[in-house]
């Protein structure tokens, strides 16, 4: 039962048949047959300029990706919260996602595997780098275009 | 259906303190709907009485609808001014640190009155600031939608700063965020935030995405935001 109340939810589809209408109605249009919502930078994604779309009954993610495309704009979904954002280049959208990347975990003492709060973690040979919360979790955006070779670094000053 | 009070009745009042990080929907004795904002209080009769002014009074911030009875007037005491209404929606935000209170007007007409003797009636889609320094209402046109989505559990933003955002978000999610990052300070944002499918850490995982930055949470509840490079 859960995993059938589950993909119903997975394909809750989105129709649209616009032209020449706003950005921002568009995506008026989106929220209104989701449960997505969308933020955006105001004086770096201009939401006034005209579009034409038509989809029938597609995923959001091929909703977003008919909008967007060649519009200099992309977008990060997280939790049903969705925020625009230029895209560095719009001929290489691939090469500008690889140069960042958001990157959380948890830091466990290897012996009783309590979480370690006020762990350090480094991008070795540098001193950027994020410090463990309470709960033994960090997250941090890795930017570079060599972020595949990045070594990170844990250290932790016990007691 | 029932009519059990009479004028000469005590009046027994019931006072709701809502926390920071909660909201809470109240339906008065008239069957009129309160909904309460984070950290907002109202103090209200377990009974209106049968004749004379529905009265109730508000610290915070309150989205009311009325319902209409003529004969007896809705009213919303909230710091130095009244709101007095026959049957309508509206929200009333106030702060009694430094004597702020607004009214937005959804629908309907409502009369404000200042303890000063001043007196302003309010058209749908307009807001009247009480302003302390000059004793007077302001009156502007605003999109009621950025001032009342808070009661369906949305933030609406208007190429709001992100001071402005943080300051919501610590409301909804009893949380504190202090700030150490220029560049976001100076951001501003559009759009809407689904309270209830969100967090904090969820919409600065997102931002970092926009303008990079790094956070920690401490063990207070408090976010603290730097620079991306320490």
């Amino acid at each position: 039962m859960l995993l059938s109340a589950s993909s119903i939810a997975q394909t809750k589809r989105i129709s649209l048949d616009v032209k020449e209408q706003s950005f921002s109605d568009v995506i008026n249009q989106i929220e209104q047959q989701s449960s997505y919502r969308v933020i955006y930078n105001s004086s770096k994604i201009d939401t006034t300029k005209k579009v034409t779309i038509s989809v029938n009954k597609q995923s959001l993610e091929n909703t977003l990706e008919k909008l967007l495309e060649g519009s200099g704009v992309s977008y990060v979904l997280k939790n049903n919260q969705i925020l625009l954002i230029e895209s560095k280049s719009s001929s290489s959208d691939l090469k500008s996602q690889q140069s960042e990347r958001l990157i959380s975990g948890k830091v466990l003492s290897s012996n009783n595997n309590f979480p370690l709060p006020g762990a350090t973690i480094l991008i070795k040979g540098t001193s950027a780098g994020a410090i463990t919360n309470i709960e033994g979790q960090f997250t941090y955006l890795l930017k570079g275009n060599n972020i595949n070779n990045l070594i990170l670094e844990v250290s932790y000053l016990g007691f | 259906m029932y009519n059990l009070e009479s004028v000469s009745q005590p009046i027994t009042f019931h006072t709701l303190n809502i926390p920071f990080g909660k909201t809470f929907k109240v339906t008065l004795s008239d069957g009129s709907i309160v909904h309460l904002n984070a950290g907002s209080s109202l103090k209200y009769p377990q009974q209106f009485n049968t004749t004379g002014n529905r009265k109730v009074f508000l610290q915070g911030e309150a989205f009311f609808k009325v319902n209409k009875d003529e004969k007896r007037p809705f009213m919303v005491e909230a710091n130095d001014i009244a709101i007095k209404v026959l049957g309508t929606e509206f929200n009333v935000n106030t702060s009694s640190l430094n004597h702020y209170a607004d009214c937005i007007l959804v629908e309907g007409s409502v009369l404000l009155s200042s303890n000063n003797g001043n007196e302003v009636i309010l058209s749908p889609n307009e807001k009247a600031t009480w302003d302390i320094t000059s004793k007077a209402f302001n009156i502007s046109q605003i999109n009621t939608k950025l001032y009342t989505s808070w009661v369906h559990g949305e933030l609406i933003f208007e190429d709001s700063n992100f001071s402005d955002i943080s300051n919501k978000l610590t409301q909804f999610y009893n949380i504190k965020i202090e700030n150490r990052n220029n560049s976001l300070k100076t951001q501003k944002f559009s759009g809407t935030i689904s309270l209830k499918h969100s967090s904090v850490e969820n919409i600065l995982d997102l931002l970092i995405n926009d303008t990079p930055f790094s956070y920690i949470k401490m063990d207070d509840n408090t976010i603290i935001i730097s620079n991306n490079q320490p």
